[in-house]
């Protein structure tokens, strides 16, 4: 009977049960749209967290050398013990190279096959001495067909036509000139107009490119009488080159490794699997017969995975030279692997196929940066376990963050949770507010009907039947269809933000959690909540109304014994007058207003404490993000093609100087590292004459160029290296070892560094009288431009480490000289201003950043002209003098130029890097320099703070529009539950002006107080701003419109009904 | 002499075919010192006469005198602070006042000083039977009856000599209602004042000096 009093009762009652059933449905949708959003980000994000695999790769480096195995070992003993922030799951030691293999590199290697040539040349006619033009020296010769090129010895430069490459007619290069000496020190000797010669040597593949070809000849040139007849033994060693060389150009290149995901190529996501799979565990461990080839490749042979292939492979011995196919050794293996995956990459790496080490091969690490192992850490622990390890680890150890792209996925996700959960926040505490006005509305109309029905002899639960009845009749459809808007209105959003997600996240992946396995990407998408979820949602609005509703019905039971509240309502209230009208009694009415006083309190300094809140949260996230763009810094430098070297990679000098003349908004410091140097003396101030510590080799007798017997005898690495550098902060000695202190010479200091160009690469000028006077030495100058007498170069001061200095006897004050190792040897005397202690790597020099121009000290030039420079301080020990002629290198071989720019504006640095000839790595065509810009971090932290400020940007308009709407409606129904009162004082003979004043003024007063609160808030909490301030007004102004019209009608159409 | 006098007077609600006369060329006069009751069905038009009476409502047909003076004539709202009061059967008190404001409220409307209204809010409040204790308690904190002896005190205040009360027992029990009804019976016949009580009580109309019966519009004599 009582539910079918209920529901007749809200039938009965269309106009309310249209509004209870419009708001149910609201909070229904907004509940449901929110936390249903809340729930797929939360789930999409925990579903992140699974997926990904977080891995931090402790790397040893030097600093810009390879470390020894023994160095390596201790360093990780040093990691295992160290004792390490929260998060780490395990800790997997390992010796994974992430340069080249010595032991692996199977051939043929593409790139080696370019270093050697034979070819079969016909001299047409012998060249002179070079050109002249200008006084100056062209270096190049001009052949021919009317192009020059480059000779590396231009007295003995010869000019060949009609030459042919033996067996190859198309490949690169015009002409060869042919230089003196061989590699091996043989003279090739004189080469006859119109003879055909057999010549091999190295061909450098740098200047091919350019058509500027150098032969060494590692043979002595062979001459031939039929061209066309080869067959004599005398031509076999030529054969064998021939095939060698033939076999390299028709080869592929066939790596191998342990863990190969962890290999530069595949971290930086040069290469990508496109098809199949990455080798298990299993197979790694096995050194099964399976690879991993490039898709090219395969399209190329028709090869598919699964298919097997025949490789023949030349396994070389250990050794830190390049591996290369040598004919008349042959192969070494052969066999058929399976192919089970596929890869694409650039075009470095499509002739490139992938095989497992076995177990037991002694992967020795050989290049600069040795990875030690791997923490695997819980998702999202890496940044704290960055900065937990931050002063803790071994000098020289740095490590690198792999999440898989975890974070670039995670962070904005995260973002998204925030706002969603704020926006679940807000309409939480909006739905129970409407939920409550809902259950209040709905009972309040008929809220004699439980105190009758009481008296007619229902019981509560009579009473309480008959209100839910009702209510559930009208809540269910409205649930219902709020759980269906929610959940279209959530599947659009999940559209929308995975827009955003994909945008902000939008980075391929390197692996994922399943071994490593490659992954060419993570698809995260956010999925709308299931619709269980809605339900639930739906159904706890449901239940939720309904409660408050039984709340409110109990309410109107007539109850035997007063309850608590009531009780303690029955203390004495001191009576106070009503004079003073309207605002006396607003003033009474505010003071014993309880909830209803709160509430009007409370709601605006909520208000404003939350408007405040969002803007400043705007505000913040600009400033953050403007205060990132300002003043973060990114690092860049040249590199070779894939980008995965730092070192020894040539660059043109017009290119660094280009970059360093850039404006200085983007461009910051700038280090270089130049060469290997070695000492080779002390120079000597008061005898103006240097002692040498290290006899110069003499070149006439050598056999290999000093570099290459440095480079094989081990010794590079550990001799200095000169590094030019506008400061130390960023130079390799001190980017992953801290800043070590630096003692400096009195009146100097680290901003010597950074001095002008025009002043650090000056010339003291210094001429001996004597010699320059001789009237028999002048033509000299005019003959060869060189001025007899010539004076020495200046001191370039150095900072240079306590070990160096302590190992030659060095103070600082003191000068000495070194040379380079290289084939063109330079000199530099240094002057020691500064001594650091080294704690990695090298002992390393430096230099001014505008140093980079060395002079190269011609020993030749010395030697013929000995007797021109009596006063040369460079002396050998058996007598022997070296003259210093130091010819200005014009186009010297910088590497390793490291460059600091600041991220103001990083898309017109990368435009203006572009238009200067560079490239980013892997985007780069055949005539531009390579450049790494490591942008990563802050791209991810900027996309990261874009993106918030995007959402708060969108949504929080939404939010301060619902809750400014909320100022209106929460005012109007505040003062509208007061009707009955306007009504009360009307019947009393209460003028209107009076009973409207005690009801706004009121509104007006407590509105104010919570509004100047929740500013008080913000002030105190940081959080005021001026456009909060506005919008509070705003919510102030709303608020006194809601009770304005409420106050009216109840003045104007005094009801003795409640509101 | 009677204190109020009503000529012919009409009023319905509606317009058109829609309109229902409840009113129909009423006409009766009512003197001081008596206590009537009007009684009738539901829906007779009690109400509505008491609306009418106190002024809240203006006669669409025929006059309302007080004292002579036709309502329309009068402040309306100084009419109905110094001259009737209503009690209504759901007591309708502030209830944000405590018993003594709620007496007080009338008397400060009109001007009177803190100290005298206080003193006649008391002495109110006693009249009617009211305990000191419950002075200074809100109307949520005392019973049906006590919230009706504070809506008849305040009704007092000001001697105002028009009474007009809305079924002023409907809402208590028997021993309450008695209470009232003796109340309102000592505001007609001791401070000399009209009481006009719409009641389908009939114990209350028993005790009543005269009884109407609201029928058809009009008033007639049971």
């Amino acid at each position: 009977m009582f539910v079918r009093h209920g529901l007749r009762s809200a039938w009965r009652m269309p106009g309310k049960t249209a509004l209870t059933f419009l708001l149910v449905l609201l909070v229904a949708a907004m509940l449901g749209t929110s936390l249903g959003l809340t729930w797929s980000v939360r789930r999409t994000l925990d579903d992140c967290r699974k997926r990904y695999t977080t891995l931090v790769v402790p790397e040893y480096s030097t600093g810009e050398d390879e470390p020894d195995p023994g160095q390596i070992a201790r360093i990780t003993e040093e990691l295992a013990r160290m004792e390490l922030p929260d998060g780490v799951i395990s800790w997997e030691p390992d010796r994974v190279a992430q340069g080249v293999f010595p032991d692996m590199e199977y051939v043929t290697d593409f790139h080696n096959a370019r270093s050697l040539a034979v070819l079969l040349v016909k001299v047409r006619s012998a060249g002179g001495f070079l050109p002249w033009e200008d006084g100056e020296m062209t270096h190049g010769v001009t052949t021919d067909d009317g192009e020059v090129y480059q000779v590396s010895n231009w007295q003995d430069a010869y000019a060949l036509v009609n030459r042919e490459l033996f067996s190859y007619t198309e490949v690169e290069g015009k002409l060869i000139s042919i230089t003196e000496e061989g590699r091996d020190g043989k003279l090739l000797g004189a080469m006859e107009e119109d003879g055909c010669y057999l010549v091999c040597g190295s061909w450098e593949a740098s200047w091919a490119s350019n058509k500027k070809l150098v032969l060494d000849g590692s043979l002595p040139p062979l001459r031939v009488a039929d061209p066309h007849d080869l067959s004599g033994e005398d031509c076999a060693p030529y054969l064998h080159r021939a095939q060698s060389f033939q076999s390299r150009m028709h080869s592929v290149t066939v790596r191998a490794g342990d863990h190969l995901a962890d290999q530069l190529p595949f971290q930086q996501q040069t290469i990508h699997m496109e098809q199949g799979r990455m080798f298990t565990a299993e197979e790694e461990s096995s050194g099964a017969q399976v690879c991993v080839v490039s898709s090219s490749l395969a399209g190329e042979n028709g090869w598919q995975v699964g298919d097997r292939v025949r490789l023949c492979i030349a396994v070389r011995e250990n050794s830190r030279l390049l591996s290369s196919y040598d004919a008349e050794k042959g192969f070494d293996k052969e066999g058929e692997y399976t192919v089970v995956g596929l890869f694409s990459a650039n075009k470095d790496w499509n002739a490139t196929v992938f095989i497992p080490v076995p177990d037991g091969v002694d992967m020795t690490v050989n290049h600069c940066d040795a990875v030690l192992g791997q923490w695997k850490l819980e998702n999202g622990s890496g940044d704290a376990f960055l900065a937990g390890c931050e002063g803790r680890l071994p000098a020289g150890v740095r490590l690198r963050l792999y999440d898989q792209g975890y974070s670039a996925t995670a962070r904005p996700l995260e973002a998204m949770l925030r706002i969603v959960t704020l926006i679940s926040i807000v309409c939480l505490a909006a739905g129970i507010g409407f939920l409550l006005l809902t259950a209040w509305l709905y009972v309040s109309r008929q809220r004699q009907a439980g105190g009758l029905m009481v008296r007619l002899g229902a019981s509560p639960r009579n009473v309480g039947v008959y209100y839910l009845s009702g209510l559930a009749a009208i809540a269910a459809p409205a649930v219902g269809l709020g759980a269906v808007v929610s959940a279209r209105i959530s599947r659009r959003a999940a559209v929308m933000m995975n827009g955003v997600l994909a945008e902000s996240s939008r980075r391929n992946l390197s692996f994922s959690a399943d071994k490593l396995m490659l992954q060419a990407d993570h698809a995260v998408t956010i999925g709308a909540a299931s619709w269980t979820v809605y339900a639930v949602i739906a159904a706890v609005v449901a239940l939720a109304v309904l409660a408050m509703a039984l709340w409110f019905a109990m309410g109107t039971v007539p109850r035997q014994r007063p309850r608590a509240a009531r009780r303690r309502r029955q203390s004495q209230i001191k009576t106070k007058s009503l004079t003073g009208g309207a605002v006396k009694y607003a003033w009474l009415s505010a003071l014993r207003g309880g909830f209803r006083t709160a509430a009007a309190v409370l709601a605006p300094a909520l208000a404003a404490v939350l408007l405040c809140l969002l803007v400043s949260s705007a505000d913040d996230c600009r400033t953050q993000l403007d205060t990132l763009r300002r003043e973060s810094t990114v690092r860049g430098y040249f590199t070779d093609w894939s980008g995965a070297q730092l070192n020894n990679t040539p660059a043109k000098t017009t290119c660094f100087l280009n970059v360093l003349d850039m404006d200085e908004t983007v461009s910051g410091t700038a280090t270089q590292v130049i060469n290997t140097w070695k000492l080779v003396g002390r120079y000597d101030p008061e005898t103006d004459a240097t002692v040498w510590e290290t006899e110069p080799e003499d070149h006439g007798d050598r056999e290999l160029t000093e570099a290459e017997k440095v480079f094989l005898s081990g010794e590079a690495f550990y001799l200095p290296s000169i590094i030019a550098a506008s400061r130390l902060d960023g130079a390799p000695q001190f980017v992953y070892a801290g800043a070590p202190e630096v003692a400096w010479l009195d009146g100097w200091d680290e901003g010597f560094l950074a001095t002008d160009r025009t002043v650090q690469s000056e010339w003291v000028e210094y001429t001996d009288e004597e010699i320059a006077s001789d009237p028999g030495l002048q033509h000299i100058e005019e003959e060869y431009g060189f001025r007899p007498g010539y004076a020495v170069m200046r001191a370039v001061p150095c900072v240079a480490s306590t070990a160096f200095l302590e190992a030659h006897g060095l103070t600082l004050g003191d000068e000495c000289v070194v040379m380079t190792g290289g084939q063109s040897p330079q000199m530099w005397r240094l002057r020691i201003v500064g001594s650091y202690k080294r704690t990695a790597g090298r002992d390393n020099i430096y230099v001014p950043i505008f140093q980079y121009l060395g002079f190269s000290l011609d020993k030749r030039e010395g030697r013929d002209y000995e007797k021109l420079f009596g006063d040369v301080p460079f002396e050998f020990d058996d007598g022997g003098r070296v003259y210093q002629h130091y010819i200005p290198q014009e186009d010297p071989q910088l590497n390793s130029a490291v460059f600091t720019f600041r991220c103001g504006d990083l898309e017109g640095l990368k435009k203006h890097l572009q238009d200067m000839g560079l490239s980013q790595v892997r985007e780069l065509d055949a005539n531009r320099m390579p450049f790494v810009l490591e942008d990563g971090v802050f791209q991810a932290s900027q996309q990261s703070l874009q993106q918030r400020l995007w959402y708060m940007e969108h949504i929080f308009p939404a939010v301060v529009a619902l809750t400014e709407a909320l100022a209106l409606v929460l005012s109007f129904l505040l003062v509208l539950a007061r009707r009955k009162e306007l009504w009360l004082m009307h019947c009393m003979g209460t003028s209107g002006i009076r009973a409207f004043g005690s009801v706004y003024l009121e509104q007006i007063g407590l509105c104010l107080l919570g509004a100047a609160a929740g500013l008080a808030i913000c002030q105190a909490t940081h959080i005021w701003n001026n456009t909060g301030l506005w919008q509070t007004g705003l919510y102030i102004a709303l608020w006194l419109l809601g009770a304005l019209m409420a106050a009216l009608m109840g003045v104007l159409r005094p009801d003795r009904r409640e509101g | 002499m009677a204190i109020l006098e009503i000529r012919d007077l009409h009023y319905g609600y509606g317009s058109g075919k829609e309109r229902r006369e409840v009113l129909r060329g009423l006409t009766a006069s009512f003197e001081q010192g008596k206590f009537y009751a009007v009684t009738g069905k539901s829906g007779a038009g009690k109400s509505t006469l008491l609306s009418l009476l106190s002024a809240l409502t203006l006669p669409q047909q025929g006059e309302i005198l007080f004292e002579g003076t036709p309502t329309s004539a009068l402040d309306p709202l100084e009419y109905r602070r110094r001259c009737v009061a209503v009690v209504y059967q759901d007591f309708a008190l502030f209830p944000l006042l405590n018993v003594t404001e709620n007496i007080m409220y009338p008397m400060e409307l009109c001007g009177v000083p803190k100290e005298k209204a206080l003193a006649d809010a008391h002495a109110l409040a006693a009249q009617v039977g009211l305990g000191e204790e419950l002075w200074n308690r809100y109307p949520s904190a005392i019973s049906g009856g006590e919230q009706q002896r504070v809506a008849i005190a305040r009704g007092m205040a000001m001697d105002r000599r028009l009474i007009l009360a809305d079924e002023p027992t409907g809402n208590l029990d028997s021993e309450n209602s008695d209470q009232i009804v003796q109340l309102l019976l000592e505001a007609a016949h001791r401070d000399n004042r009209c009481v006009i009580v719409v009641t389908h009580d009939p114990d209350v109309a028993n005790r009543a000096d005269r009884v109407l019966l609201m029928k058809d519009g009009v008033l007639a004599e049971r």
